[in-house]
């Protein structure tokens, strides 16, 4: 990686969007990389709005405020709505369907769609949805290595939670053979 | 490398450990919580003691206490808490007592917006003192600086005898970097002037001699000696002479008063920290300081390599106002661009007048941060 990355995760409270970009921050610093995560999230509540903006860079971040991503990872429509014309031009956009009755629409990014909640239930787990969603995007975007990002998940997961990282791992796989299986779209001109 | 990802609010805590501050007292409050959570977590461990307080006008008693005692102490908050706080501040200005309050901006009037960040707090911070009187305060934008500034407030804090604010805001507090442990600096904060050290030890002294706040000239510091030690300590908020004894108008109480701005103002040229970045024969200067100062830094980048010769001063310490360095930054420049998040453009009502002229403007927005972009257009404007 020799240019930084800047992606945006946003959804729900609760649907962990803040700790899937912790775990991607925690991972590339490991790395060595330059890292920013800035939360956001709506009125004190559960269930109000929330995203995170992570940078990973090579060298040094002069500033985390950027209105421009490279990628964005979205898991409830109004995310959706008002993150899709916030991805740069032949940018990635990953978003989580079950909760989606109107798609995206542009045609200069690489799409996909993932049905994280269906799956996550599968594992009967549904708190692993956002893991799925994560393997899903770094084969898409390889910003950090995949042994990375267990050792991460180590560091945000509070300890009695630890039980679940082979669960997570898991889900983890299952996002990732879903992108690798799924084409870019025909009609993506970067 | 040690590398840790840690945001600005854990590195004031750490920062004010590493400062020896061994007292803290606070009552959560979004976004300052993860000072609260990180003192209360940590500071038992360093033999200090982290309390939960019912409220946020006893939060800074306490600490008010502590430091009386002679413990460096600091207490967190935002908008809200600080309006309760005030008061007591005030009483610490008086008393001549070290204090670090950090204020953690968010969208104000009032509980305002608890989880949007802004930088509407400037001016409540600096005028929160009755008759005017100079609290100095600095302001952190990123997490290292986090952790320099607090160790820097106790210093400032210590030597001057009066409360300090370390200004920061919600992204700043909130956001997580990367921060490399062997690069801090492993220095500590310096200590108040003790009453005792001033001529070799306690029994040599006169008791007559002491007062709570004795002083030769007015811009000196008064020896500190603590409540419950060796000597008697009288402190009062009434206006009180340098026996610390309830006084109306006489001209000692009036000296008294006068000394406790004298003290910050002879030293204003030492108490200046900026992050300045000339370029020679630049015509346009970005001024900008906390969050925003990161994307003013951005601008100014972008701007060089469109051609645009640009100055930067992104102020850390913005009271008392480094005027000296802000006129010296403006040779040959015509046009200051001001970025800051609120909307009238507070730090800037303080600063024109040290513009010389300069055609000042002002980039300013709530609700979202000012990106790089906007700053940029100022620029080119």
């Amino acid at each position: 990686m020799d240019k930084s990355h800047e992606v945006i995760i946003a959804g729900f409270g609760g649907q962990g969007v803040l700790s899937m970009g912790q775990i991607i921050a925690y991972a590339a610093m490991i790395e060595g990389k330059e890292v920013s995560w800035m939360p956001s999230y709506g009125p004190e509540m559960r269930g109000g709005t929330a995203n995170c903006i992570v940078i990973v860079s090579p060298g040094r971040i002069s500033s985390p405020i950027i209105s421009r991503f490279d990628s964005a990872i979205t898991l409830n429509q109004p995310s959706l709505d008002k993150f899709e014309h916030a991805i740069k031009p032949g940018g990635f956009l990953l978003y989580e369907i079950s909760t989606v009755i109107t798609p995206p629409t542009r045609k200069d990014l690489d799409i996909l769609a993932i049905n994280a909640m269906d799956e996550a239930l599968k594992l009967q787990k549904k708190q692993v949805a956002n893991m799925i969603l994560l393997g899903a995007f770094l084969e898409r975007r390889p910003i950090i290595r995949p042994e990375n990002v267990m050792s991460a998940l180590k560091k945000v997961l509070p300890a009695r939670h630890h039980h679940t990282l082979p669960l997570n791992e898991q889900a983890l796989q299952i996002g990732r053979a879903f992108a690798s299986q799924s084409e870019v779209a025909a009609s993506f001109q970067p | 490398m040690a590398l840790r990802l840690r945001t600005g609010n854990q590195m004031i805590a750490q920062g004010a450990i590493q400062a020896g501050c061994r007292f803290f007292a606070g009552y959560p409050i979004t976004p300052a919580t993860g000072i609260f959570k990180t003192m209360i977590d940590e500071l038992p461990g360093e033999g200090g003691v982290a309390l939960s307080a019912p409220d946020e006008i006893s939060a800074v008693a306490y600490c008010i206490g502590a430091s009386m005692r002679g413990v460096k102490a600091m207490t967190a908050t935002s908008g809200p808490g600080w309006a309760l706080m005030t008061e007591s501040v005030q009483y610490a200005v008086m008393t001549e007592t070290p204090l670090v309050i950090a204020l953690v901006q968010r969208l104000g009037p009032s509980t305002g917006g608890a989880t949007q960040g802004a930088q509407g707090d400037v001016l409540l911070a600096e005028f929160a003192v009755s008759g005017g009187y100079t609290l100095p305060i600095l302001s952190p934008s990123t997490a290292q600086e986090c952790f320099d500034l607090t160790i820097l407030a106790f210093t400032w804090s210590e030597l001057l005898r009066t409360p300090v604010v370390l200004l920061s805001d919600k992204e700043v507090g909130m956001t997580a970097e990367r921060v490399d442990d062997d690069l801090l600096r492993n220095v500590t904060s310096q200590d108040r002037l003790q009453w005792r050290n001033r001529s070799g030890g306690l029994e040599f002294m006169k008791p007559k001699t002491y007062g709570t706040y004795s002083f030769d000239c007015v811009q000196e510091i008064p020896a500190f000696t603590p409540v419950g030690g060796e000597m008697k300590v009288t402190a009062t908020g009434s206006a009180h002479n340098k026996q610390g004894k309830l006084q109306k108008n006489s001209p000692e109480t009036l000296e008294v008063l006068k000394h406790l701005e004298e003290k910050i103002r002879w030293r204003e040229n030492d108490l200046v920290k900026v992050d300045a970045d000339i370029q020679n024969g630049a015509k346009i200067l970005v001024m900008s300081y906390g969050i925003t100062s990161r994307a003013a830094k951005d601008a100014v980048a972008e701007s060089r390599k469109r051609g645009i010769r640009v100055s930067f001063l992104g102020i850390q310490s913005l009271f008392p106002v480094p005027s000296r360095t802000i006129t010296e930054s403006l040779q040959g420049v015509g046009r200051v661009v001001v970025a800051e998040e609120n909307l009238p453009g507070l730090y800037r009502s303080v600063i024109e007048r040290h513009c010389n002229g300069a055609r000042v403007l002002g980039v300013n927005k709530i609700g979202s941060l000012i990106t790089p972009n906007d700053i940029l257009n100022a620029v080119q404007s």
